[in-house]
């Protein structure tokens, strides 16, 4: 009777095991690193988003009272907004069981559940926000709250508005082609927003393209000092070859 | 009319907050200056690559002005072509900037020029990631 649960069990999770695994062979290929196309700004002037009176106010005033815009967002954690890869950065997916991983070249990474959990009720707000997925075909189908109210909006990694409470992003992620990966993206924010901003960005796979780290960070930036104010170090690196001889 | 200006300042934030880790306030977008010398170095880092170029100046005691340029960050770079050896020092160059407005020696770069007559675009600056006005584009979307 022993050997026989313990065949059982084995035959179980082998059934299980390969579940799994015809289930991962039929995700698609998303492999590589996918950068958007057109940029931002172009998809932004075809379509600007529906931004409350009070909002759109707000960022207008900020425009022109602060031609810094947000001095203090130099090494701010990253965060999610609606654009995976900030407004230029590159994406990579990893899929693990139950699991999509989405990565972007500045460091930013979505964990997102496909797992058929729900997302509980009293989880707590973050910057990239609790993210669960399902597959309808070959189409990932993401849906994100509890994002954190004072993320900057529209730019993870800019601050313009917070997206504020109860906002919930919804993304069909999909091939076009082989080399085009397309997001359908829907945003509910009420505190900025007056309807539902919908949009669709476009990626493009790089090939043979491999990551390379992209930082913000007011660190090691000569524009800006470390409190975030304007400055432009021409202090010549210390390994500056000399000058050529004089003319 | 109204609503065209709104369209103008919000694409203008568009423009400067989709490519800029700081405002481009430092730089005249109004005015493109050109320079010719010698490439001394690429600084090939994040958020911004600088290149650094010595002009030759009769009147300063070495017979050069060291100018500092601003660029995007290596990795927009690279998917323009750029690297961090794609020049090698001490080859001549002619760069289109926009200056500082502090009058210092420098500026954002815009294009430049390699001795063999290879043009590179920049990345970044105050007039956005093609170089152009913001508000004229939008203007000659308008419809």
């Amino acid at each position: 009777m022993k050997r026989a649960v313990v065949a059982l069990t084995g035959l179980l999770i082998c059934a299980v095991s390969h579940a799994a695994a015809a289930a991962d062979s039929a995700l698609p290929d998303w492999s590589g690193w996918w950068t958007n196309a057109p940029p931002v700004t172009e998809e932004w002037l075809r379509q600007l988003p529906p931004l409350s009176d009070r909002a759109r106010a707000s960022w207008e005033n900020r425009f022109v009272v602060n031609g810094d815009l947000d001095p203090m967002r130099y090494c701010r954690p990253l965060s999610f907004t609606g654009y995976s890869g900030g407004f230029e950065g590159a994406l990579e997916f990893l899929f693990t069981p139950g699991r999509v991983t989405m990565t972007s070249e500045d460091g930013r990474i979505r964990r997102i559940y496909t797992d058929g959990r729900a997302i509980p009720a009293n989880q707590d707000a973050s910057a990239n926000g609790t993210s669960v997925g399902h597959w309808e075909g070959q189409a990932l189908i993401v849906v994100t709250t509890h994002l954190d109210p004072e993320n900057a909006y529209p730019n993870s990694n800019q601050g313009t508005l917070q997206i504020g409470r109860g906002a919930r992003i919804t993304e069909r992620i999909t091939l076009r082609d082989a080399e085009t990966l397309v997001f359908d993206i829907e945003t509910i924010a009420p505190a900025v927003l007056s309807g539902p901003d919908r949009r669709t960005r476009i990626y493009k796979r790089m090939q043979k393209s491999m990551a390379q780290e992209l930082s913000f960070c007011a660190r090691n930036d000569r524009s800006v000092d470390a409190d975030g104010r304007q400055r432009f170090d021409m202090t010549p690196p210390a390994d500056l070859p000399p000058p050529p001889r004089k003319p | 009319m109204t609503k065209f200006l709104s369209r103008c300042v919000l694409f203008a934030c568009l423009v400067t907050t989709a490519v800029a880790h700081h405002s481009y306030a430092m730089f005249d977008g109004e005015r493109v200056m050109t320079i010719t010398g010698t490439l001394a170095k690429i600084e090939w880092k994040n958020p911004h690559v600088f290149l650094w170029v010595y002009v030759p100046n009769a009147q300063t005691a070495g017979g050069f002005d060291l100018y500092a340029f601003e660029n995007g960050s290596t990795n927009v770079l690279a998917r323009r072509g750029w690297s961090k050896d794609v020049i090698p020092e001490g080859e001549r160059v002619t760069v289109e900037f926009w200056p500082l407005r502090d009058g210092r020696k420098g500026g954002h770069l815009k294009q430049l020029t390699r001795s063999g007559g290879i043009t590179m675009q920049g990345a970044g600056g105050p007039r956005g990631l093609d170089g152009t006005d913001p508000a004229r584009q939008l203007k000659e979307r308008a419809p």
